[in-house]
């Protein structure tokens, strides 16, 4: 992974933005980050690519040579090539080599990145992790769950994870571009016309709206012009202003933009339209009218190339918002030619398009969803029927109970009979704070409080996994099938190993409850 | 639910029904009952589709020897796919109801490249191409051909269907059913529609397929008289008349024909050395006249006679154009005298009878060949194995010309047009009575129902259409919300009044304050916003400007931006974006044009219009000559005042704009009409009644912040949750309350205009 791309031997002098001292150290680019290593301390800068956004040199005139690196925090590291035993101009070489190394390793990395469609993935998946940290955080009990079941690999996280945490569209927590990037740019009136304040953002967002400009930007700075002068040059330049007509300027660099403009507004114009109610040439059903009016092309009006221009950019940023979820769909290898979006909006789209005009007329069938019950007949609850001595004696107690036990008393579980510990036991294990507290002494039910502690994790342990036992019974699917088979080997192993201490009667009788009820089904499946 | 429509039990299909599709029923009913024609103006998303189905439907079932045919002929390919599959809702409902099927056929029809399954020919994609294809695989010829050579490719679904009597049953077809039953039993859907739909009790297509006369006559013929024919969307229907018997030639058609006449000699000259008994043989059917087989004339519609034919069929083609190259010459002569006449400098309008009496001056050439011209022309490309009509489409515009101008002398005008910069020289015939394409239709069947949500003024329609129609009819929408918000913005901020009257519309301030509009409007509108010019070149014009005062970089940070352009592809997927933009949530503005194609196929129903902009009013382009000779027509035929027909077509545009916005009761849509004209009661009163009553006289005349503020409000309002239980009773009925006690407060919802 860390493969060494070039190793630069010599020294140079990072100023992290804010650090007061700047001690020296060495430079090294890897291939997937940057590294500075201090000379006389241990400390190391490590940059990883994925954080860079870009970078910039020092102009020539500065005393510094200079190389700049601009992350996605908008952070700088800048770095002052201070070898002493060159002159100034051999540092600024060395700095352009660097620079160019540099350069061509982000520009493999990003290649990389793109091409797995990996940035997306890792994005999210890093965002993922991270709202789930959260979550765990937050919440204790969920927190000493994972930790008793995931951890020791009794549910699979996904399994775990599928009820604690919504995953959220990807595509759609993606910030597309802001439309009017180009007229936000801050403008200040200098003395010899305007001066414009680009930002890395709205770098960015030029190089993903015109990738003929971030070429042209590859292939021309540093060699050919400074950043700067490229940015004069393309805001000068007759590509920027849509309105004008294309001149064959030579010295203008974005001349050829143009022209591999025109062949995306052609390739997007071939792609045609998928939806045939915006297809103009669909509507219309008078195939005699090709016939006779044979359309003469019409003169190009001056103004033709702004309306397509203008047309061009809202499709651009339009695209960019698809653009990475589309990337997905290529690689999970589904249709080509379908539209790239968001699944749900499809079918919302379908659905009207589709819609009859007096579509709003009919019963809009609230589908709710019923479940089906199927009830067996030899399945009667049973009523409990007590005897007339029986019901006394519980009248009896009940009263008694009531009339000569104060609030302390209930709680106290001396006189209590054992199932009515058992009670207790659920209370306690959901987290009844107020109970525990009052109850003073664990010594009570022959426990410490670490074994208290320990009861309560297991009853939850258990309880979480007879719950994802029943949410997938009876299985309807395979794969609720495949995660039952896997909720009942785990039931198995984990009564096996973990219960069987004290006060653990519920547990098994959940577990016992679960698996018997498994065998019903395996046993009527046969 | 069953419905009493005046004595006809009629069977709808839901259990709820707007007021406004009861009270619209019972006038269809009317007009059927009288065997009369009506004129029906009901506001689009009201249902009315439904609505005329289910009575005539009925209707048909009940009195089958009153009416046994509706002709539904819509506008585009997506509201006849609708129609068809109203009509399958409508069967199914009949099914469960009275537990029969439906024992009629339903079905739609369209054009080859529509219907087609040979993969090799709708491979074409486009219409013309896609026919020629066809007919180099079907025509009469080269299937005679073919039973010499083998080796000549056929269609097999074509052949499979000419084998096998082939009926379509019961139940509705529409386009995809037909291809998928294509598909299945191996036959031709394209033709399996064209023969099904004489014996079909439904049929759904284009207008073009019964107002062309051209196709017309080969499509629709055969039709009983005991039909309704119906007219949805039909507020443009007198243009789409005068545009199908029309015609224009350019100097470079001209040039073409000149190119087809030549190749044609040759294959003449080629003809008679090696088959010399075919064109004798040809000479001589010619002499006995003019009827061909049925069949041979159907599978072709491309060289068809613009004119009825039923006067020509009857008698035989003058001697002098009978033998083929006494065609050719003629035909140069023809061509000749063309080219002649666009050689001019200065603009000339004249009658067909001074054309004829000119033609016949210089060239010889008579009133009577002349129009056997297009006749003779197709008569000629069938001898000469022509499969592709391609071969020689310009020579049929000009002998399409030459037959319409010797025919109608009435009604009509040669414009000739000297070239002008870019433009090239142009004769055109111009037709300008609409009543002459539809009058076959009026005269021919029972009931027409010309129907639309915006037909207002409707008075205009019978003068023009020159027929008299039994019901005439203007229905409001009865909501329960203030659904449409019709907004009249006379002025900036500045007081500057906003028009796009001609000596103003150039006016800096005045386009600086539509920009304000529509930024101001982009602002706070959610979703989709579509913005209407008066036409392309001003449009145009308006966006340079605005770009220029970063109007258009300002507008880019609220809604990413589309434009309508010449190119309809380009068009097509500019669309396509914003419908996406919208779909998506971003938002997005729409620029077009009135009379655009955009204007008139496309609806923008819920989130893809929220707001619709007609910035200034969409008056025709009043220097064309064509529409001056038309204005001058209807004046001195019709009585019509130029100025009253100008409003009257500014008027309807402008109510089909703003009628794209709101397509049902649940909708909501903004409805900015930026013209201090508009507050006028001369324009104002022109609007379809469903607009004129919710726009508030207190909004007719508002600057941009008063309107924004108007908006700003009523946009919550409708943002909140609409029901159907708020509806009901109020612009919803159910089965209880149909009795002519509630009805009776529906009363003011239908208006009749005598």
């Amino acid at each position: 992974m860390a493969e060494i791309v070039v190793e630069v031997t010599f020294r140079c002098h990072p100023k992290k933005a804010g650090d007061g001292k700047s001690p020296i150290g060495r430079l090294t680019i890897f291939r997937e980050y940057v590294e500075w290593r201090d000379n006389a301390s241990p400390e190391v800068l490590t940059l990883k690519f994925i954080h860079i956004k870009g970078q910039r040199v020092s102009p020539p005139h500065k005393s510094k040579v200079q190389l700049q690196l601009v992350l996605e925090n908008e952070e700088q590291a800048t770095f002052v090539f201070l070898n002493p035993a060159h002159d100034k101009e051999t540092l600024a070489k060395e700095r352009d080599s660097v620079k160019e190394t540099l350069q061509q390793a982000l520009i493999s990395h990003r290649a990389r990145v793109n091409q797995l469609a990996a940035s997306v993935e890792k994005q999210s998946i890093a965002v993922e992790l991270e709202a789930k940290q959260k979550i765990l955080r937050e919440n204790k009990t969920l927190e000493q769950l994972y930790k008793s079941l995931v951890a020791t690999k009794l549910i699979l996280p996904q399994d775990f994870w599928e009820d604690y945490y919504k995953k959220e569209g990807q595509s759609e927590d993606r910030i597309g571009i802001n439309g009017a990037f180009l007229a936000n740019i801050a403008q200040q009136e200098g003395t010899n016309g305007v001066k414009l304040n680009l930002n890395a953002e709205i770098i960015q967002a030029i190089f993903v709206t015109y990738p003929a400009v971030e070429k042209k930007h590859l292939e021309l700075v540093p060699h050919e012009m400074t950043e700067s002068a490229f940015w004069t040059k393309f805001f000068q330049s007759h590509y920027f202003h849509r309105e004008s007509e294309v001149l064959p300027n030579p010295k203008d660099p974005f001349a050829d933009c143009v022209k591999s403009d025109e062949e995306e507004m052609k390739k997007l114009s071939a792609e045609g339209i998928l939806r045939k109610r915006f297809d103009l040439d669909h509507l219309d059903d008078y195939g005699f009218r090709d016939f006779t009016y044979k359309s003469e092309s019409l003169p190009k009006s001056v103004r033709a190339t702004l309306i397509k221009r203008c047309n061009y950019l809202s499709e651009k940023i339009l695209a960019i918002s698809w653009k990475d979820g589309g990337a997905e769909t290529i690689a999970a290898g589904t249709k080509t030619n379908e539209k790239q979006g968001f699944a749900v909006l499809n079918r919302v789209v379908a659905e009207t398009e589709n819609r009859l005009e007096s579509g709003d007329l009919a019963e809009t069938s609230t589908s709710e969803e019923y479940q089906h019950l199927k009830i067996d007949e030899k399945n009667v609850a049973e009523i409990p029927e007590y005897s007339e001595n029986e019901a006394e004696t519980y009248k009896n107690t009940v009263l008694r109970f009531f009339q000569n036990n104060s609030n302390e008393k209930i709680l106290n579980p001396k006189d209590m009979e054992h199932e009515q510990t058992m009670v207790f036991e659920d209370g306690l294990s959901n987290g009844n704070n107020k109970i525990s507290e009052n109850v003073k002494k664990a010594e009570n039910w022959e426990m410490t409080n670490v074994e208290l502690g320990e009861m309560r994790e297991m009853q939850n342990a258990t309880r979480e996994i007879c719950r994802h036992f029943w949410t997938s019974f009876p299985p309807k699917t395979p794969e609720m099938e495949a995660k039952l088979k896997r909720m009942v080997e785990t039931l198995t192993t984990y009564r096996a190993d973990k219960v069987g201490k004290k006060h653990t009667e519920h547990c098994i009788q959940m577990i016992d409850l679960a698996l018997e009820k498994y065998r019903q089904f395996i046993d009527r499946q046969k | 639910m069953k419905l009493d429509i005046d004595g006809l039990r009629v069977l709808f299909p839901y259990d709820y029904v707007y007021p406004e599709q009861v009270l619209y029923m019972q006038e269809v009913k009317k007009a059927l009952d009288a065997k009369g024609h009506g004129l029906l103006e009901m506001p689009s998303g009201t249902g009315k589709t439904v609505s005329l189905l289910s009575l005539v439907l009925a209707y048909m079932l009940q009195y089958p020897d009153k009416l046994d045919k509706l002709v539904y002929c819509s506008r585009t390919i997506p509201e006849i796919e609708k129609c068809v599959e109203e009509m399958r809702v409508l069967y199914d409902y009949y099914e469960k109801e009275t537990g029969q099927k439906v024992p009629k056929i339903t079905v739609a029809m369209s054009a080859r490249k529509n219907l087609c399954i040979n993969e090799e020919v709708v491979a074409q994609r486009f219409g013309t191409a896609v026919d020629s294809a066809c007919q180099k695989l079907t025509a009469s010829f080269v299937r005679a051909k073919r039973t010499l050579d083998p080796s000549i490719s056929s269609c097999a679904f074509y052949e499979n269907l000419e084998q096998n009597n082939f009926q379509v049953p019961d139940g509705v077809w529409n386009l995809e059913d037909l291809r998928k039953m294509g598909r299945e039993r191996g036959v031709c859907p394209y033709f399996v529609a064209r023969q099904t739909i004489n014996k079909a009790h439904i049929v759904v297509y284009s207008y073009h397929y019964i107002l062309d006369p051209k196709i017309a006559e080969l499509v629709s013929k055969d039709f009983s008289r005991r039909s309704c024919v119906v007219f949805d969307e039909a507020h443009n229907i007198d243009n789409v008349c005068i545009e199908s018997m029309s015609v224009a030639i350019s100097q470079k058609n001209t040039d073409r024909a000149i190119q087809e006449l030549s190749k044609l000699e040759t294959t003449v000259n080629r003809l008679k050395e090696s088959n010399a008994e075919k064109l004798q043989y040809e000479y001589d059917k010619l002499v006995e006249g003019l009827r061909r087989t049925e069949r041979e004339r159907a599978n072709d519609e491309r060289l068809a006679n613009p004119v009825l034919p039923d006067q020509i069929l009857q008698e035989a083609v003058p001697g002098n154009i009978r033998q083929a190259n006494h065609f050719i010459l003629f035909l140069k002569r023809l061509v000749e005298y063309v080219k002649h006449r666009l050689r001019t400098h200065q603009v000339l309008i004249e009658s067909p009878a001074a054309f004829l009496k000119d033609i016949h001056e210089r060239m010889c050439i008579e009133r009577r060949p002349l129009r056997f011209c297009a006749e003779r022309l197709s008569n000629l490309s069938k001898t000469l194995e022509l499969a592709d009509g391609s071969d020689v489409w310009a020579l049929s515009q000009i002998s399409t010309l030459a037959t319409l101008v010797s025919t109608y002398s009435k009604g009509f005008s040669i414009i000739v047009e000297p070239a002008e910069g870019s433009q090239s020289a142009t004769i055109t015939l111009s037709c300008h009575d609409a009543s002459i394409a539809i009058r076959p239709v009026i005269s021919r069947f029972q009931s027409v129902i010309i129907t639309s949500g915006t037909l207002s003024p409707l008075e205009m329609y019978p003068k023009v259409l020159d027929f008299d129609p039994s019901v005439m009819a203007s229905f409001t929408m009865t909501l329960a919300r203030p659904c449409l918000s019709p907004l009249v913005v006379a002025r900036g901020n500045d007081q500057v009044a906003m028009t796009s009257r001609f000596e103003q519309r150039a006016d800096v301030a005045v386009i600086r304050n539509y920009g304000n509009l529509v930024l101001e409007m982009a602002s706070l509108v959610p979703d989709g916003m579509v913005v209407f010019f008066t036409s392309y070149l001003y449009m145009e014009n308006v966006i340079g400007v605005w770009y220029e005062q970063h109007i258009i970089d300002e507008l880019m940070k609220y809604k990413l931006l589309f434009i309508e352009t010449n190119d309809a592809l380009e068009t097509s997927v500019a669309l396509e974006k914003y419908v996406e933009a919208c779909d998506s949530g971003r938002g997005a503005c729409l620029f077009s044009v009135a009379r655009g194609k955009v204007s008139e196929g496309i609806d923008f129903s819920h989130h893809l219009g929220r707001c619709v902009i007609m910035l200034g009013i969409p008056y025709m382009y009043t220097e064309s000559r064509i529409l001056r000779a038309r204005l001058e027509y209807l004046r001195d035929q019709f009585g019509i005042k130029e100025n009253d027909f100008l409003t009257f077509d500014a008027m309807r545009h402008t109510a089909q704009c703003m009628g794209r916005a709101l397509r049902s009761k649940t909708d909501y849509g903004l409805m900015i009409f930026a013209d201090k004209r508009f507050s006028r009661q001369d324009k104002r009163g022109k609007l379809p009644r469903w607009m004129q009553e919710y726009l508030e006289t207190a909004s007719t005349n508002l600057s941009i912040d008063e309107a924004a503020q108007v908006a700003r409000r009523w946009l919550t309002l409708m943002a909140q949750p609409f029901t159907k239980e708020d509806q009901l009773g109020v612009s919803l009925l159910n089965s209880q309350m149909l009795d002519s006690q509630s009805m009776k407060k529906f009363e003011r919802v239908v208006e009749y205009i005598d």
